[in-house]
């Protein structure tokens, strides 16, 4: 029994060993598969892109069709409630192709959130490419020119949390020029609600708060939460191109 | 119906301290044009409550003129003896208090008096809340989620279990009302009522309605159903109506719910048994076709083998 025992545990602390080995040599390995598949991701979803290309937006169209986007994403400091309480994000100068991007998750289900899964289902896709439209353009003439750096450097804590997740790989230089056009801009939006999306990436089996874009849900894994509210709190600091604009009130 | 255009406001030579009280005229001489009644929905110059086609919303309409015959009888009642006795004994004419104490008489009377009236108004009322609560013994249940700014219906239980959709505000008439509203001469009756998907209810049958929201605190009501129910997030509440009479019936989200609550109206359709299973058939050989199938065959089997144990 006692020998028995004792084989068991050597053969248990040499797997052991050999697994530890085989993880950071497989994490090395994973890290370039993963770029790999970034890039393969990126250079799909730009065909993607050039495929709903076909469908072409029309800003003048999506201006009139913007009721119910300005409703949340045209009020100054709005918050809403769900799933937790956030700042509702910034969405006029931010890239069109994204829009579409999460407009489509939201209707085919891979964004949850009940809200804007209402609206998107009642959007067709000239809605969605108009609508697209005239947020990239909205406010352009009012954006300050971004520098190549990012206005503030992280701290030494952010910084290594920034380059283990490699964010500006896809969300490009200043966080603001993103690689793939359907990869938002990040840079300035808002903190809190920069955490409660990277937090629906890393929740499962919510059936009304999740996100499961593969790149971001393997992005998030590596992060506590503590350290997404972090890297939120830096990125959302940031000069960017993203704004909320008001309703002009007159007509 | 020719179309009346104001004619001094089109007159160049109208001061303009005059212009705004005619433009709004010919407004409304234009509404006036463009409008009819709408069936189950807002009629022209409505004032009072619809009848409605439940029996609760009968119930509200006739609580509602009983309630107002009460208070108009007490108003008066209490304002004639109070005008009566300033004016009788008023200071020009000399008048001395009456200096009575204690009289048992009164103090009952006015005790008495209020207690009856609040024990009559309240026994009809409370009946009518009890009934709108009660919301045993369904025939179907549906869910409304309410969200900004549409209404979601998913069908829970009972005839059409499984469909979902959601029912918002028509395009056109969105658009339209950012052009100022219809223009003179159109004719919308159903203006910012007409849905995409309207909710499809069974006439005399009991529809148990639970009321949801995905954002923020919505309210469910149709008049003509006599329903008004708060949709609020993370709660479920619920209400029920059983429509009398097939028809459509118009309402709208009544709680302020943010900038497009306007535009978020509620369009009931009540068909008849026949035509209901003919929707539901529809709806499901629109989402699964297979599964309708495979449904119908089911059904039959059942009931050819009734028949075999009949005959």
């Amino acid at each position: 029994m006692y020998i028995n025992a004792r084989a068991c545990f050597t053969r248990y602390s040499s797997s052991h060993h050999a697994l530890k080995m085989y993880k950071s040599v497989s994490k090395r390995i994973s890290n370039t598969v993963f770029s790999v598949f970034i890039a393969l991701t990126a250079y799909i979803s730009s065909g993607n892109l050039a495929q709903a290309q076909d469908i072409k937006g029309d800003a003048a169209n999506g201006k009139a069709k913007n009721a119910m986007c300005i409703g949340c994403h045209g009020i100054v400091g709005l918050q809403a409630s769900f799933p937790e309480i956030h700042k509702v994000p910034k969405i006029s100068g931010q890239s069109g192709a994204y829009i579409v991007a999460a407009l489509q998750a939201y209707k085919n289900g891979d964004r949850k959130h009940p809200t804007m899964r209402g609206i998107a289902k009642s959007l067709t896709e000239q809605d969605i490419h108009d609508l697209a439209a005239f947020y990239t353009d909205h406010g352009v003439d009012n954006r300050p020119a971004l520098g190549k750096q990012p206005n503030i450097e992280p701290n030494a804590n952010v910084e290594a949390l920034l380059k283990k997740g490699g964010c500006v790989a896809c969300h490009g230089e200043n966080y603001a020029k993103p690689i793939a056009a359907a990869y938002p801009k990040i840079a300035g939006q808002h903190a809190d609600y920069l955490y409660v999306a990277l937090k629906a990436y890393k929740t499962e089996k919510n059936p009304v708060a999740a996100r499961n874009n593969p790149v971001m849900v393997g992005m998030v894994k590596q992060y506590s939460l503590s350290e997404l509210k972090e890297i939120s709190k830096y990125i959302g600091s940031l000069n960017g191109d993203l704004v909320t604009i008001s309703q002009t009130r007159f007509k | 119906m020719a179309t009346k255009i104001h004619p001094l406001t089109s007159d160049k030579t109208t001061p303009f301290f005059l212009k705004p009280a005619l433009a709004l005229s010919s407004f409304a001489a234009t509404a006036a044009m463009a409008a009819t009644d709408l069936p189950g929905g807002p009629a022209y110059n409505q004032l009072n409550l619809p009848i409605g086609v439940t029996k609760i919303s009968q119930d509200q309409s006739w609580l509602h003129w009983y309630m107002l015959v009460i208070c108009t009888v007490v108003f008066i009642a209490v304002f004639s003896v109070m005008f009566y006795s300033i004016w009788k004994h008023r200071k020009s004419k000399g008048h001395k208090a009456a200096t009575f104490h204690d009289s048992l008489t009164v103090e009952i009377a006015w005790t008495l008096t209020p207690f009856l009236i609040v024990i009559a108004m309240a026994w009809p009322a409370t009946k009518t809340v009890i009934a709108m609560k009660d919301t045993t013994n369904s025939d179907l249940t549906i869910k409304a989620t309410g969200m900004q700014w549409q209404w979601g219906y998913d069908y829970i239980r009972g005839e059409g279990e499984g469909i979902g959709f959601i029912s918002a505000l028509d395009k056109e008439q969105r658009l339209l009302s950012n052009q100022g509203g219809p223009k003179s001469g159109m004719s919308v009756n159903d203006y910012l009522l007409k849905v995409d998907n309207p909710l499809v209810v069974p006439v005399n049958k009991k529809v148990r309605l639970i009321t949801t929201a995905n954002d923020v605190i919505h309210a469910w009501a149709v008049q003509s159903l006599g329903v008004r129910q708060d949709a609020i997030p993370g709660f479920v509440r619920d209400t029920w109506f059983r429509a009398e009479k097939e028809g459509d019936y118009y309402g709208q989200c009544a709680e302020l719910c943010g900038k497009e609550h306007a535009y978020m109206p509620i369009h009931v359709k009540v068909l008849s048994q026949e035509n209901y299973s003919k929707w539901v058939l529809a709806e499901k050989a629109k989402s699964a076709p297979a599964a309708v199938k495979a449904e119908e065959k089911a059904e039959v089997k059942p009931a050819s083998k009734i028949e075999a144990a009949a005959s």
